[in-house]
């Protein structure tokens, strides 16, 4: 049986890797570190499933309505379907793996409510749900390795795919974030699962070891992505000296309410704005209300960028149980204790909705390439609902595992010949744009990071985003003229990568002159229904930015 | 102000030298923080004022959920983003740093780990079947599943030796996870055999790594399971 290649190992990748080996298929599973360390293990909140142990009428039907909604109707409805009727089985096949799901008192599978979900329908492990799912898959992937059906390879990134003359992939390369050396691997199908674009912004909650430079690389072999200005601010976030950490969805879901300080008394805005769903409203809703509360009516804690989230009342045990990852959180990082004072909360870079443009089954532009996960545009449309993501990535992993399976592609004859020449060429390019006289990489990097955080954040207009466009455009044109200053090629490669796909983020960002979902135009402030489309962006030398139509449920 | 001194290694080099940055450290600011912040300066110079390169070491979430960024600071194993500034400099304003000792190092801080993978492997620490299903979790097994293979006990390990069988404390959890999670009795045997040749009957319970593990996780109650 010829070879898979699975590049990620977190939620997506590891599930790919499980059904494709579970199918009898020989898979590599290729990682820069160990499942351990990947993103998902952040995951906090929970996994969406339409269990109904709540007896409160939940269904799939309802999973379906809420996420398309929550989506602003940019969602493809066939795959929104087949994820939602596929949830439960993914949460059996989850349990089944070894994973300690919170439990009711009477030893069922618990469920609790999540943002822009209208049923109790987030399944999860206290707030180490994504911790949970991993180690238990993690146990599965080693049965697996045991059985030499996986086997495992740490500290590798993809940094080219190999696709062949006839637009197939036949494989890919890969450098040894050890030695710096490259390498390459041959293939009948590709599965990318890298996870998220956290390295565009620099300052996103999630790992820093989501570089996004697989996605950033594939974009520049032309392989197309889609909807990249949707980019999921999440409503609760804080500042710590590090890096901006997350307080999950659940302190909302288990009653934590949103509020600032107006004429001296407080004032639930999310409440009083929203009565029926208030605190528990789409992301997307919230975070844009946050930033309208701080910016446009200056009520934020001391005039500044913070609303306080409030769960005192919820009381010591739910706090330091179900709100566990929390408690944690404020405590060690923050010095607060969130049983004694609100927590000061702003929106922060958490997800990206948009990435690869796969269809129904995963695949990708480029045949032979599938792509799952984060780094993959599927399920969420403009807005994701929490406990979406992973499901998504779970149910996405196994559905593009199954595309392989069916698709039942064989090596190329050629295949080897073609990664060598592509590894060849890649060498030449990332060591070629080293120049001790260029740029310095680091400043460089950090001067993406500022265009992208100041012109693609919550609330974008016509000014700020061109001004951004044309900032990395000259970016890049120095890139391309006086090369890189940098001690390690890879990170050097990555900046010039990464400020390409910055200025395809900004393009889509510019081109879409609406507001929806997460993506709010402050000169385009409503929606226009005849821009219910997804956006692609595509590279061929230039960015060519276009749209498509939303599938007709079938 | 704190100055951090380093012990550094290049990439694919065995020679090993000193060099030291100072930082102004914010109030709650961690380890993590400071490699963050000297990495950032352009130019990076040391305390002396030389030019430096930027220090490699392994970072994930910054919140010790990943384990990534284990390393030796003042002596002790830890997570660069469990300590805390304002706690290390209370005697003094130097904070030695180093790698973990008792895996290859990769360069300056990064170490390579994959023997705590090939660990687990070792003890068979997998399922043969189908999970438990339990109507409550036990709270050991809850706890025992927070492992983030962070390394910090193996380094802090007396029994964690070169040319030792012993495949250390986290092996050990995983093994007594997967234990206590499976439904075949015949592989529950199997693995608790494993565990006692290459673990728990290696241990002198010094109970140096409970001292030392991130997560909490007790090796004196996986030790009774086992």
């Amino acid at each position: 049986m010829d070879r898979v290649v699975v590049i990620g190992n977190g939620l997506a990748g590891a599930s790919a890797a499980i059904h494709c080996a579970q199918q009898g298929l020989k898979v590599v599973l290729i990682s820069p570190f160990p499942p351990e360390r990947s993103q998902s293990v952040m995951a906090m909140g929970g996994i969406a499933a339409s269990l109904n142990h709540k007896m409160d009428g939940d269904n799939a039907q309802i999973h379906f309505d809420d996420t398309i909604k929550g989506g602003v109707y940019l969602a493809d409805p066939n795959a929104v379907r087949g994820m939602v009727n596929g949830a439960a089985e993914v949460i059996e096949e989850l349990e089944s793996c070894g994973t300690l799901f919170s439990r009711t008192d009477d030893g069922k599978i618990n469920q609790r409510p999540f943002g822009g979900h209208s049923k109790q329908r987030a399944v999860f492990c206290g707030t180490q749900t994504g911790k949970q799912l991993m180690s238990a898959l993690i146990l599965k992937l080693r049965a697996l390795e045991a059985e030499g059906k996986i086997i495992q390879m740490h500290g590798y990134r993809l940094v080219r795919a190999a696709i062949d003359d006839n637009g197939r992939c036949v494989g890919c390369v890969l450098l040894d974030m050890v030695t710096r050396y490259t390498c390459c691997i041959s293939c009948a199908s590709l599965i990318l699962a890298s996870g998220g674009l956290n390295g565009v912004y620099g300052n996103a909650v999630g790992s820093l070891i989501n570089d996004a430079g697989a996605v950033a690389s594939l974009f520049g072999q032309g392989v197309k992505l889609a909807n990249l200005e949707f980019v999921q601010f999440h409503p609760t976030t804080v500042e710590t000296p590090m890096k901006r950490m997350l307080i999950s969805e659940a302190a909302r879901g288990d009653g934590g309410r949103l509020f600032v300080m107006r004429d001296n008394k407080p004032w639930y805005f999310m409440e009083e704005n929203y009565p029926e769903k208030g605190n528990l409203m789409p992301r997307d809703v919230v975070s844009r209300e946050i930033y309208k509360v701080c910016t446009q009516m200056g009520l934020g804690v001391n005039g500044g960028k913070a609303v306080l989230l409030d769960i005192r009342h919820l009381g010591k045990g739910i706090i330091n149980t179900r709100l566990d990852e929390v408690a944690f959180i404020c405590r060690t990082y923050l010095g607060i204790d969130p049983a004694h004072e609100p927590i000061p909360v702003y929106p922060g870079v958490h997800f990206f909705m948009g990435g690869i443009k796969v269809d129904l089954r995963h695949q990708s532009s480029v045949e032979n390439l599938y792509v799952a996960g984060e780094c993959a545009c599927q399920y969420h449309g403009a807005n994701r609902l929490g406990a979406n993501s992973l499901l998504g990535a779970v149910y996405g992993g196994k559905m593009s595992a199954l595309s392989v399976v069916s698709d039942n592609h064989s090596e190329s004859a050629g295949a080897a010949d073609i990664c060598a020449a592509y590894e060849k060429s890649f060498s030449e390019e990332m060591t070629g744009l080293i120049n001790s006289g260029g740029l310095q990489n680091r400043a460089l990097r950090a001067e993406i990071h500022r265009i992208v955080n100041e012109s693609l954040s919550i609330a974008r207009d016509k000014t700020g985003l061109e001004r951004g466009i044309s900032e990395t455009e000259s970016i890049l044109s120095s890139i391309a003229q006086k090369g890189i200053f940098a001690l390690d090629a890879y990170q050097a490669w990555l900046t010039k990568n990464t400020a390409l796909l910055a200025k395809a983020m900004l393009e889509s960002a510019l081109h879409r002159t609406e507001s929806r979902g997460a993506h709010m135009r402050l000169d385009f402030p409503d929606t226009d229904e005849s821009q219910r489309k997804t956006s692609v962006a595509a590279y061929n030398g230039e960015i060519h930015i276009s749209y498509e139509d939303i599938p007709e449920e079938r | 102000m704190a100055i951090l001194k380093i012990k550094r290694q290049k990439l694919n080099s065995e020679e090993v030298y000193w060099q030291s940055f100072m930082v102004d450290p914010p109030p709650r600011a961690t380890v993590a923080w400071a490699l963050y912040e000297i990495n950032s300066h352009v130019p990076l110079l040391d305390v002396e004022g030389n030019d430096a390169s930027p220090i490699v070491w392994s970072c994930g979430c910054g919140q010790q959920t990943c384990g990534a960024c284990a390393m030796v600071i003042n002596g002790k194993p830890t997570l660069a983003c469990a300590a805390f500034l304002n706690e290390l400099t209370k005697s003094s304003e130097v904070i030695t740093i180093q790698p973990l000792t008792k895996f290859p190092v990769v360069c300056d801080l990064a170490t390579d780990r994959t023997l705590l993978q090939e660990g687990l492997l070792r003890v068979k620490a997998w399922l043969s079947g189908k999970a438990k299903k339990e109507s409550r979790t036990p709270e050991n097994l809850l706890k025992i599943s927070k492992c983030i293979m962070c390394g910090c006990c193996y380094e802090v390990c007396p029994n964690c030796l070169p040319g030792s069988d012993f495949v250390g404390p986290s092996s050990l959890h995983g093994a007594y996870r997967a234990m206590l999670q499976e439904t075949d009795a015949g592989n529950a045997a199997l693995i608790r055999t494993e565990a006692k040749k290459l673990g728990s009957g290696l241990c002198s319970k010094s109970l140096a790594c409970e001292k030392v593990c991130p997560a909490g996780i007790k090796i004196a109650g996986t030790l009774v399971g086992l």
